[in-house]
């Protein structure tokens, strides 16, 4: 039986017609222009009242959609900046060494074989040296010719 | 390698490690002329240095 003529017979009874619809709906997009007209003949005055149709419906689920995603965004922002702050609010806590310099120059020498190309204050992290010192070393060791800035 | 105590002195460089007591709220910069600003803050009790790649010879 076509669509066609199982409408003829649905319409015969109104439990055969809402079936027939949701059928259709069930299989597609494509609703009839009197699907909702039917639909209210239905429904109880009260019930009218309430009645907002699938069409409502879909129009206030697609504006919900793009609040949703421009609240996805700004969480995405948020989170971020949050990060951001994160970074720049709890640092990782170093406990510099107290070391004599000969001893820094050692270290320093000895960590620039390991890692070339590297930055004075990252070498102080690592080494848990403090910045001044570390500065004051590698100014001795580029005096003494052991190492060059690049 | 010098170092500056007075008012107005400044450094001025690619990468400068700073090392500081406090730190003030960091400050995003919008210039009208540019995309992107940048940003600035103030340090309390500060030792800043200019630094570049080391290795050995």
């Amino acid at each position: 039986m076509g669509y066609d003529e199982y409408y003829q017979t649905a319409k015969e009874s109104p439990k055969g017609i809402v079936r027939y619809y949701r059928e259709r709906e069930a299989r597609s997009y494509d609703i009839p222009a009197d699907y909702y007209t039917v639909l209210k003949t239905l429904l109880s005055n009260e019930m009218r009242e309430q009645f907002v149709s699938t069409k409502d419906c879909r129009e206030h689920i697609m504006k919900l959609d793009g609040r949703y995603s421009r609240l996805l965004m700004a969480i995405d922002n948020l989170d971020q900046r949050l990060k951001r702050q994160e970074e720049i609010e709890i640092p990782r806590t170093i406990e510099i060494r107290e070391v004599t310099i000969e001893k820094a120059k050692e270290m320093i020498v000895n960590y620039l074989k390991e890692h070339p190309s590297t930055y004075p204050d990252d070498i102080a992290d690592e080494l848990a040296i403090d910045l001044k010192t570390t500065m004051q070393v590698v100014e001795e060791l580029i005096k003494e010719g052991k190492i060059e800035e690049m | 390698m010098p170092t500056y105590y007075n008012l107005g002195d400044a450094i001025e460089g690619g990468h400068i490690a700073c090392q500081f007591r406090k730190i003030r709220k960091i400050r995003e910069i919008s210039e009208r002329t540019s995309r992107h600003g940048g940003m600035k803050t103030t340090l309390d009790d500060a030792y800043c240095v200019i630094t570049k790649p080391l290795r050995l010879k």
